[in-house]
């Protein structure tokens, strides 16, 4: 069961969590003007890393907001987590 | 201590009340314990502990437990058990004990009650950190225990610090990442054999632990020479260790070693009064200090010492217990035979790596000690003592796992004895060309039985080395998975069991539901009333009873599971308007509309209707089962995307009971309850929200309905929920009003061709494909999932889209989920191509028939075309039809 | 909002398990308003609530200010006229006590950006009181409870038995419960169970 650090609360069990993929991939602001390969991209295409991604997960059943984490898909070490609009920490690879 | 009775395969024997079940058996002289899975070889016990591989037994007595080693079980009085021959059997009898678990956090968690993990307690509860310390047996110590030797009484004292838990008895089943450890504690088997249902048998502990010392310990392993499986034949460790204890079922011994423990056995069993006939050391010369601490101790004794030899087969007498073994001479292959009823083997210790790989920490191979160790310290694990490779005297040994056999003698010497794996069997996995550990293990079976081999596992390792000229370590790592040894299913289900398994959630009116004798319909957790049955009315009639009331009379139905979401703030409307596909923002104060939201696939997602309660407040209900994941969904995009937007999103879906009044005479009814209220069509149009005392209480009553005739539902503090569904039927009394369940609900909708989320749709429909083109907006720039619907593939042709179906035999209600065959007169034997599928399907009152939904490619330009629906008995025909079957114009919504 | 207790059912019926004298109590707690409040602590709202409730919410996530004399413990009610506030997210209050909540912040929600909703009936309230009490929770409840890291009047929303809730530490060896009315029973069941081998 994954310790996954809420900036907001600290560190609470997964179970409390739900995912949300991939951090900083943005709602594409003209959409209309968008090709179908460049919606295509937005809607179903993720980098999906070996190594330190960084993540949204929302603390649902606790303070109920959406943060962005680094973790480590090889081994779920997680990094430092941030608020959404705030400075991303560097990397911790 | 006490002496209690036991029974071993129906033979009853006495005992020291404590003592393990297999020091018991050793001291009544069992020595045959069981016969072996495969070949049936006689077997006796060979370990102290959980790394026995032999003498596992089925205990019948008190909770029952399947394949248990009798190293493990602390004999009480009414003790019943069988000896296993590898193959375990769940008792007939149900269960009643008593499973939990429990949540503990700690600063450190120490595993392993020995010195070094006592020196670990003791180390973090100076510095005033909490501690827990975990250990299986039931006493602390480690290999001080097993040595008679007392723990030096300021490290056992440590476990009495008030900042220091110790649980014994309790097994570190798993570590997994961020110090989180499952553990398994043993609370009620060693105080007695009753069924205890309040304490609870075997708790599961859930540890969070900042930091976890690993202090494990080792096990010794064996050797792999011809017929090292015979009765007679066990551990030094473990043989030295029972005869101390005066559990001594032996004459004479010879100790077989690849290391210094064997002369310290061989010392201990000298003193215990046995014979000890020689010690026989693969080692030629060893270490000036290892000379001095142990041969010369040894020769002291006047016990005989061979160097530079190794046992490599025995001999057994008539009974199939040990009676002599076979010494060679590595060097000239002299053989010689000595006479004895035990060997005591000394191959080398395995320290206990399991909880460090389960978290991926690599062990490492030592030369020096002949074993593979884990060195490792970072901020939330560390090991110490034997298995961070501190061996103490032990520190030289020779990395030998068995002398060179001939192929008759490879036939029985034995690798893994709970599989009768040999070390044939492990040839032929090398001679097929396996070369790593993981292969040979799923070739030969070794290291997969009970025990999981925890004593044949580096001896494979060693092997397979010796085999093909390499060190252990080039051969691969060893690699345990969780739990450590073996536990119930029950335990780890604890309490989580029936109507604890899984919350059931309830509305207020559900105490009435249950007195009505109403059976629930699962909804997500929620229990739902799913029809309202007469004395003896099957479900098809109860159904079509209300339905039929719905339509003609007075209908009542409890909606508070619906989810809903109190949505405040300036900008509301517009952020309403990008999460529907439909406008939301023109909404007039005190109204309500449908809508449909979408994911940015274009996917219908949930749907539910909206009032404005006032300019910038709103309140949206969601699907049952929706709530939860609807809320997350709209903080998402507050929260991620549109952090401008002044909106605060609320959860009040328990806050507020819903009760809907349905049906032509919902009007009379509602004029009942609500005196004050003007219920004509002029002052209470469809659609509309008013509030009015109801019932006494103060209300909101909304004129929606999901029927198509007119409805109110009367929305109240949930606390009311009850009084107002009691009122309701009070007052509706002479109206024959008719409390219906979500079933009839699904039909009425139905009828009126209105879908529900997740039944009509699978996460792959657009509006359109539900023919509900209607509701997505052309006037707005964007709303989630706008930009998805001009996609190739969400705009192509043949989409799977929503028709009604009729069969032809309107007494057939076709089977949810049923595939169609276009045309009535194709070939509907296989291999045919399907073009959709029935989605619900129904009886109908109002209809007086069958009547089904479909979602069939491009289904909308096909009203009309028969269809045909393979059956197993039979082929049913059809006709697509429009989706609505009831008020195709909307007439009777105002009644 | 004042309650007609006429008319009016808790979803426990007021019922009670063990006792004050016993190792564990655990009894629904009766009727008291409750309030989620969203403001944002940068925004001109928050300094408007702060005054018309008399009251410093603090933005801390797990924090509890309170105005009133104490927690229920046993059979006595709080305080009249007291507000106590558990911060539940960086923008989130849930509000209890026998204070006209609603009365107070009406000015406010008027000319600011605020959100005030009754949810009153939306949660019971479960005391689980006594020297067992943390031990009863521990079952069920994964967060840490140790006082040193879940002291008294701190506050955590989780999941205590597969069911959502709100704990807040109000005295010592008393804990509040809120959970969803409709997870009332499944908890009641959980509770009791779990408190078998104290009672």
């Amino acid at each position: 069961m994954l310790h996954i650090p809420c900036p907001y609360c600290g560190p609470r069990d997964e179970t409390e969590f739900h995912y949300g993929s991939e951090a900083h991939v943005a709602y594409p602001e003209d959409s209309a003007n968008l090709t179908d390969e460049e919606w295509a991209k937005f809607v179903f295409i993720r980098s999906n890393p070996k190594g330190w991604m960084a993540e949204r997960w929302v603390h649902s059943a606790g303070c109920r907001r959406w943060f962005n984490v680094w973790r480590n898909t090889i081994n779920h070490e997680f990094g430092p987590s941030y608020k959404p609009f705030t400075q991303q920490p560097k990397s911790p690879a | 201590m006490s002496t209690v009775t036991f029974t071993f395969d129906g033979k009853q024997y006495s005992g020291e009340k404590g003592e393990s079940l297999a020091s018991a058996l050793l001291r009544n002289g069992v020595l045959h314990f069981t016969d072996s899975s495969y070949k049936d070889r006689p077997r006796g016990v060979m370990g102290l502990w959980v790394e026995e591989t032999n003498a596992l037994v089925n205990v019948d007595s008190g909770a029952g437990e399947p394949l248990k080693p009798a190293t493990t079980i602390e004999i009480v009085e009414g003790l019943v058990v069988r000896s296993a021959q590898g193959v375990g059997d769940l008792p007939d009898t149900r269960d009643n004990s008593r499973y939990d678990k429990a949540n503990r956090h700690v600063d450190v968690l120490v595993v392993g009650a020995g010195t070094s993990g006592l020196e670990a307690a003791k180390k973090f509860s100076d510095l005033g950190k909490s501690v827990i310390v975990i250990d299986d047996k039931p006493t602390a110590g480690g290999h001080l225990v097993y040595l008679g030797q007392p723990v030096p009484a300021d490290l056992l004292s440590v476990l009495d610090r008030e900042n220091v838990t110790y649980l014994p008895r309790t097994t570190v089943q798993g570590l997994y990442d961020q110090g989180y450890s499952v553990a398994t504690e043993r609370r009620t088997d060693h105080l007695d054999v009753n069924v205890h249902t309040e304490m609870s048998r075997i708790r599961t502990w859930h540890i969070r632990a900042e930091h976890t010392v690993l202090a494990t310990g080792a096990f010794q392993r064996h050797l792999v020479f011809a017929n090292n499986d015979r009765p007679g034949i066990m551990l030094s460790h473990a043989a030295a260790t029972y005869v101390s204890n005066g559990a001594n079922p032996f004459k004479t011994a010879v100790v077989v070693t690849v290391d210094n423990q064997g002369y310290r056995d061989a010392i201990r069993l000298h003193k215990a009064g046995v014979h000890v006939a020689a010690v026989v050391d693969i080692r030629k010369k060893v270490s000036k200090s290892s000379k001095k601490s142990s041969r010369k101790a040894v020769e002291k004794l006047g016990i005989r010492l061979i160097k530079g030899a190794t046992v490599i087969d025995t001999q057994a007498n008539l009974d199939g217990l040990l009676s002599s073994v076979t010494i060679v001479d590595a060097k000239s292959d002299l053989q010689e035979t000595i006479k004895t009823d035990l060997l005591a083997v000394s191959g080398g210790w395995t320290p206990i790596v399991h909880l460090a790989t389960f978290i991926g920490i690599k062990p490492t191979w030592s030369v020096k000690r002949a074993a593979f160790i884990v060195k490792h310290k970072d901020s939330l694990t560390s090991t110490t003592g034997m298995l961070a490779g501190d061996f103490g005297d032990d520190d030289e040994a020779a990395i030998f796992f068995g002398p060179k056999l001939s192929t008759e003698q490879a036939l029985v010497a034995f690798v893994d004895y709970q599989r009768d794996a040999t070390y044939r069997d492990f040839k032929r996995a090398i001679d097929a060309g396996m070369r790593s550990i993981e292969h040979v293990k799923r070739y030969t079976a070794i290291g997969t039985a009970h025990d999981q081999g925890k004593t044949s596992g580096t001896v494979t390792m060693g092997l397979i080395g010796q085999a093909i000229g390499k060190a252990p370590d080039e051969i691969g790592s060893l690699t345990f998975r969780p739990p450590y040894i073996s536990i119930p299913f029950a335990a780890l289900a604890g309490r989580d069991r029936g109507l604890l398994s899984d919350p059931e959630r309830t509305t207020p009116i559900h105490s009435w539901h249950r007195a009505s004798g109403a059976p629930m319909e699962d909804v997500g957790q929620w229990k739902r009333p799913w029809y309202f049955p007469m004395p003896g009315e099957s479900m098809h009639a109860a159904v079509l009873r209300e339905c039929a009331a719905v339509r003609e009379g007075v209908g009542v139905m409890d909606a508070s599971t619906l989810g809903k979401i109190d949505i405040q703030g300036k900008d509301a409307g517009q952020f309403l308007d990008l999460i529907y596909t439909n406008m939301f923002s023109t909404l007039k104060v005190g109204m309500s509309r449908y809508g449909l939201m979408c994911g940015i696939d274009g996917m219908v997602f949930d749907d539910g209707v909206t009032t404005r309660i006032s300019e910038n407040h709103w309140l949206m209900t969601t699907t049952t089962g929706g709530a939860a994941k609807v809320l997350d969904w709209l903080e998402e995009w507050l929260q991620t995307e549109w952090p401008h937007l002044e909106v605060y999103c609320t959860s009040v879906t328990e806050q507020i009971s819903t009760v809907a009044i349905v049906g032509p005479k919902s009007r009379e009814l509602m004029k009942r309850l609500a005196p004050s209220l003007d219920v004509s069509n002029e002052a209470f149009a469809f659609m509309e929200n008013k509030h009015a005392d109801v019932a006494g209480v103060p209300a909101r009553i909304a004129r929606i309905s999901f029927s198509g005739e007119l409805a109110y539902e009367i929305n109240v503090p949930a606390i009311y929920g009850l009084h107002i569904w009691e009122s309701v039927m009070a007052k509706g009394a002479d109206l024959n009003i008719t409390p219906y369940g979500t079933e009839s609900m699904h039909v009425l909708r139905a009828e009126k061709g209105f879908v529900i989320v997740g039944q009509e749709t699978d996460g792959t429909q657009t509006p359109d494909d539900l023919d509900m083109n209607w509701i997505v907006s052309k006037k707005k720039d964007d709303f989630i999932g706008k930009r998805s619907f001009s996609r190739a593939d969400t705009a192509r042709d043949g989409r799977h889209q929503l028709v009604g179906i009729l069969a032809d035999d309107g007494s057939y209600v076709i089977p949810e989920g049923a595939y169609i065959v276009a045309g009535a007169d194709e070939k509907t034997a296989p291999p045919v191509k399907h073009i959709g599928y029935i989605t619900s399907s129904y009886d109908s009152a109002a209809l007086g028939r069958s009547f089904a939904l479909a979602l069939v490619a491009n289904g909308l330009a096909r009203k009309g075309e028969k269809i045909a629906i393979p059956m197993a008995d039979r082929v049913v025909t059809g006709v697509i039809t429009d989706s609505v079957f009831v008020d195709k114009e909307n007439t009777r919504r105002d009644g | 909002m004042t309650v007609n207790l006429e008319f009016a059912k808790s979803p426990l019926g007021g019922a009670k398990h063990g006792g004050l004298d016993k190792a564990v109590l655990i009894q629904e707690v009766p009727f008291t308003p409750g309030f989620d409040l969203r403001v944002n602590p940068d925004s001109s709202g928050f300094a408007a609530v702060n005054q018309a409730l008399g009251l410093t919410l603090n933005p801390k996530v797990g924090t509890v200010v309170r105005n009133n004399a104490a927690c229920i413990v046993g059979d006595e009610l709080p305080a009249a006229g007291g507000i106590s506030a558990l911060c539940l997210g960086p923008d989130w209050w849930y509000l209890t006590g026998t204070a006209d909540i609603q009365a107070l912040l009406k000015p406010v929600q008027e000319a600011h950006h605020i959100s005030l909703v009754d949810v009153s009936s939306q949660r019971t309230k479960i005391e689980v009181y006594g020297p067992n009490a943390k031990d009863v929770l521990a079952h069920y409840w994964e967060q840490d409870l140790r006082d040193e890291h879940f002291p008294i009047d701190a506050c955590s929303q989780g999941v205590l038995a597969k069911a959502p809730l709100i704990m807040w530490h109000c005295c010592e060896n008393c804990y509040l419960l809120f959970p969803r009315a409709s997870f009332a029973n499944h908890l009641w069941t959980a509770l009791t169970d779990a408190a078998v081998e104290y009672l």
